[in-house]
């Protein structure tokens, strides 16, 4: 992978062996994959709040 | 343990309603406190108010409050009375808490004047509406009778003209069994909301629902499928806060409205005398359900939290009924909305609706194939990591090109983790979108990593993560249909067209204006077409299509709907003439950084991928931004001249370095709530005092460097950026929160702004700067 290429295939990203493909994240409890995020995310696993129900 | 802070006002600035609507929970329940409250909030009230909600904003280290201005009817109060509530909440919160300020209207007053206020004060707008004519007319009628459906209609109609279409957050729907599920669905899509929820009416098991026989034993459930159903089937054209809740509390997130899941409740009302008040619904209970006999003039927000009926609705499982805690969808329901529960003076039972509540959840959990799963534990969802030298590199605000690689391949690993939890939650039965993306990910994975590794998928999967409902899932179908394309194997994906126009990330837009819906792009060997819904067939060479352009394989990004992801609003598609003025000022900004930063440079081109263009700023101000969710991007308003652009490139891709170790290592307690005061700002968070510093290590080296070179200007900048940033520094390094691995940042940053501190003649500068990667030398050549 390099990911910092975005648009140009013609430069393969390097080192995709060995990471976790889509298809098996997937398999992961989305609550649970966003927990292992906390720190990049925070907010969606971590200490959410619920809305006011009588309001949009 | 610490009762979560409130950070959701509801703000009464008006005590009675023009409409008379039967199903009102405010005058038609069992509450009856609105007859003795005054009909319009007094000013000392708002102010009071105000300061209340700032102080406890301050107290907590709140980086965001949300203020719904309700009633009654809140425009009753008239526009003087908003425009102060507004004005003295945005005074009263330090600067650091945005302030999500909306109001929520039966539409009935709502005109352009209104409109134009809210456009200025920046509130957004929800409007309660019941769906067709006659299912709105069953119950919200003016009091002699009349329906309110034609001025509601008006009302909405404002809200979709482009000028204040931002200011439309949606509708809300209170549902009527013996309304026509799928007419009432009809009449909302047709006014094409951003979202919809669907309410149940307020009830208790002393006052419960109506429920005809002839509409079955979950009436509520069955209506919602059906209107379910139909949704499905048009593609979800707008959220329904309802549905997302269920699908993501079934794959473990947290719901999205106090109606569902198991999350704390922090939201409090403010009546118009300034009394505190509990849940709103809870005025269908008893009378004076929802009291608290606390006050703005006599108490905090603080003293509010400690009130037993707020943390009730904080504890989770703990304050459901031992049926509730037993039940085998109670992560989704969380026992139904409080109110709902009461019974006998107590509010430990289920929800009056629990048959209706557990029927939608198996229907929609059966519709969408949710099973649960398992965490798989050899999941590395995080990614590869650090080495310590690479670690060493950032701490000193640095980080070569390997570095930086390091740092955008686990930056890919979270993005590709965060799509995964966007498609576990959607309840999605089938999604040939996600099919092709992971099949391309075995097969095709260079054309995947290209497309996910773009900034803004990330900044969309976490809009769409942390419940945004702004953030649909068509981009999901864009981003497959672009892997598509780069794969060149021939794939299919059919793609929605949004607003008229067909997105493909990283690759470009497709204006095809108004009454298309969808198009089937397919990525073939030599190129890509696309086939749209009206039978055109068009490609790449249509003149409609708006590539994005690079200047080297820097994106120079005006395309993408995802890019709005920064602090300042992003400008609209360049002419050729402005493109070509940010690559003229683009390669004369990369000379002067490589030239003079190269220990900075070598990592930035390493990791820069995507320029945003701003609109310019006002009274000619620079504009820059780099968005936590959107790694290498940066967002710049262009600026007079190159070495400007230069010192912003640099700057910016300081943050994006930072985020990116963020993501991956605490380096301060956060929840540390004190303000510090740095380079001359308002008081900022620990979290900006360590951006702030991060940033102008490079903001010194710029300066200092130039200020070596012997230019006037740059001396007296760099005099006053490092004299800044020695100060900065220090504060960070004491401030007494950070992490062991933050103190490692804090020295790093010492060692690098102290030979700056130096006599000229025996400075040096930090860092071994390997490596050069200059993605612009092609460009230039």
């Amino acid at each position: 992978m390099e990911p910092d290429i975005v648009v140009e295939p013609d430069r393969p990203p390097q080192g995709t062996d060995g990471r976790p493909a889509l298809a098996d994240l997937a398999r992961a409890d989305a609550g649970e994959l966003a927990r292992w995020l906390e720190l990049a995310l925070p907010g969606a696993g971590a200490r959410p709040v619920a809305s006011f129900n009588s309001g949009i | 343990m610490t009762p979560p802070p409130l950070t959701q006002v509801v703000l009464k600035v008006h005590s009675r309603c023009d409409l008379a609507c039967d199903h009102c929970y405010v005058y038609e329940h069992a509450d009856t406190g609105w007859r003795s409250r005054p009909r319009v909030v007094r000013d000392a009230v708002l102010g009071r108010t105000a300061e209340r909600i700032g102080e406890h904003a301050v107290a907590h280290g709140l980086t965001a409050v949300r203020v719904v201005l309700h009633g009654g009817e809140p425009l009753l109060a008239g526009s003087a009375v908003i425009r102060r509530a507004a004005e003295a909440l945005r005074a009263a919160l330090p600067e650091v808490c945005d302030l999500d300020l909306r109001v929520h209207t039966n539409g009935v007053r709502l005109n352009r004047a209104y409109c134009e206020l809210f456009d200025e004060l920046g509130i957004r707008v929800g409007l309660s509406l019941d769906g067709d004519r006659a299912a709105n007319d069953r119950h919200r009628r003016f009091a002699d009778g009349r329906s309110s459906h034609p001025q509601v209609l008006r009302a909405v109609g404002l809200l979709r003209e482009p000028r204040f279409r931002h200011l439309f957050a949606g509708l809300l729907c209170t549902v009527d069994a013996a309304n026509d599920p799928v007419a009432v669905y009809r009449a909302l899509a047709e006014l094409e909301p951003p979202a919809v929820d669907f309410l149940l009416p307020h009830a208790t098991w002393e006052r419960p629902p109506e429920r005809p026989d002839r509409l079955g034993a979950t009436p509520y459930a069955d209506w919602l499928l059906a209107v379910h159903a139909r949704w499905e089937a048009d593609g979800r054209p707008f959220a329904v806060r309802t549905f997302d809740s269920v699908h993501r509390t079934l794959s473990g997130l947290p719901g999205l409205s106090e109606a569902l899941g198991l999350e704390p409740v922090d939201l409090v009302v403010l009546e118009t005398d300034g009394t505190y008040e509990q849940a709103d619904s809870l005025r269908t209970a008893y009378d004076g359900a929802p009291a608290t006999g606390m006050d703005v003039f006599r108490h905090s927000l603080d003293d509010v939290l400690r009130h037993p009926g707020i943390a009730a609705r904080q504890a989770g499982p703990a304050g459901l009924s031992a049926t509730c805690r037993a039940c085998p969808v109670v992560r989704s329901c969380g026992g139904g909305l409080y109110a709902h529960r009461y019974r006998d003076g107590s509010f430990e039972h289920p929800s009056v609706y629990c048959a209706d509540l557990r029927t939608l959840i198996d229907g929609l959990a059966a519709r969408a194939g949710t099973v649960a799963r398992a965490a798989p534990s050899s999941v590395d969802v995080a990614g590869p990591g650090l080495t310590d030298a690479q670690l060493g590199e950032l701490a000193l605000g640095l980080g070569g090109p390997e570095t930086v690689r390091s740092l955008a391949r686990s930056q890919l690993a979270l993005t590709r983790a965060m799509l995964a939890a966007v498609h576990g939650s959607a309840g999605l039965a089938r999604s040939a979108a996600w099919e092709l993306l992971t099949e391309l990910d075995a097969a095709a994975p260079v054309a995947v990593d290209a497309v996910v590794a773009h900034p803004y998928v990330r900044s969309w999967a976490a809009r769409r993560l942390t419940g945004d409902p702004g953030a649909g899932l068509g981009p999901l179908a864009e981003l497959a249909a672009s892997a598509a394309v780069l794969a060149g194997r021939g794939d299919v994906m059919t793609v929605p067209v949004r607003d008229g126009t067909l997105h493909l990330p990283t690759l470009g837009r497709l204006v095809l204006g108004g009454g298309v819906r969808e198009a089937r792009v397919t990525g073939g060997r030599t190129g890509w077409t696309a086939r749209t819904d009206d039978g055109a067939l068009t490609g790449p060479g249509d003149p409609r299509w708006q590539p994005v352009r690079r200047i080297g394989s820097i994106a120079l990004e005006d395309v993408d709907p995802q890019r709005a992801a920064h602090r300042w609003p992003v400008a609209d598609r360049l002419s050729d003439t402005a493109y070509a003025g940010w690559a003229r000022d683009l390669r004369a900004a990369a000379d002067l950084l490589d030239r003079e930063l190269p220990d900075y440079a070598a990592g930035l081109w390493a990791g820069l991928t995507t320029i945003t263009p701003l609109r310019p700023g006002p009274d000619g101000h620079d504009l820059s931004s780099a968005a936590r969710q959107a790694f290498g991007a940066v967002a710049i308003a262009r600026p007079r001249a190159a070495p400007t652009l230069a010192l912003l490139l640099v700057h910016e891709f300081q943050h994006v370095k930072l985020g990116a170790v963020l993501d991956r290592w605490e380096l301060y307690d956060r929840t540390d709530t004190r303000l510090f005061e740095a380079f001359d700002l308002s008081p900022r968070p620990i979290g900006s005092l360590f951006q702030a510093v991060y940033a102008h290590l490079a903001v010194t080296a710029f300066w200092g460097t130039r200020a070596n070179a012997g230019s006037p200007t740059a001396r007296s900048r760099f005099t006053h950026w490092r004299a800044l940033t020695d100060e900065a520094v220090d504060l960070l390094a004491g401030s007494g929160a950070l992490t062991p691995m933050g103190e490692r940042f804090a020295a790093g940053a010492r060692a690098s702004v102290d030979p700056w501190l130096l006599p000229r003649a025996s400075r040096e500068q930090p860092g071994d700067g390997t490596g050069r990667d200059r993605p612009l030398e092609r460009a230039r050549s």
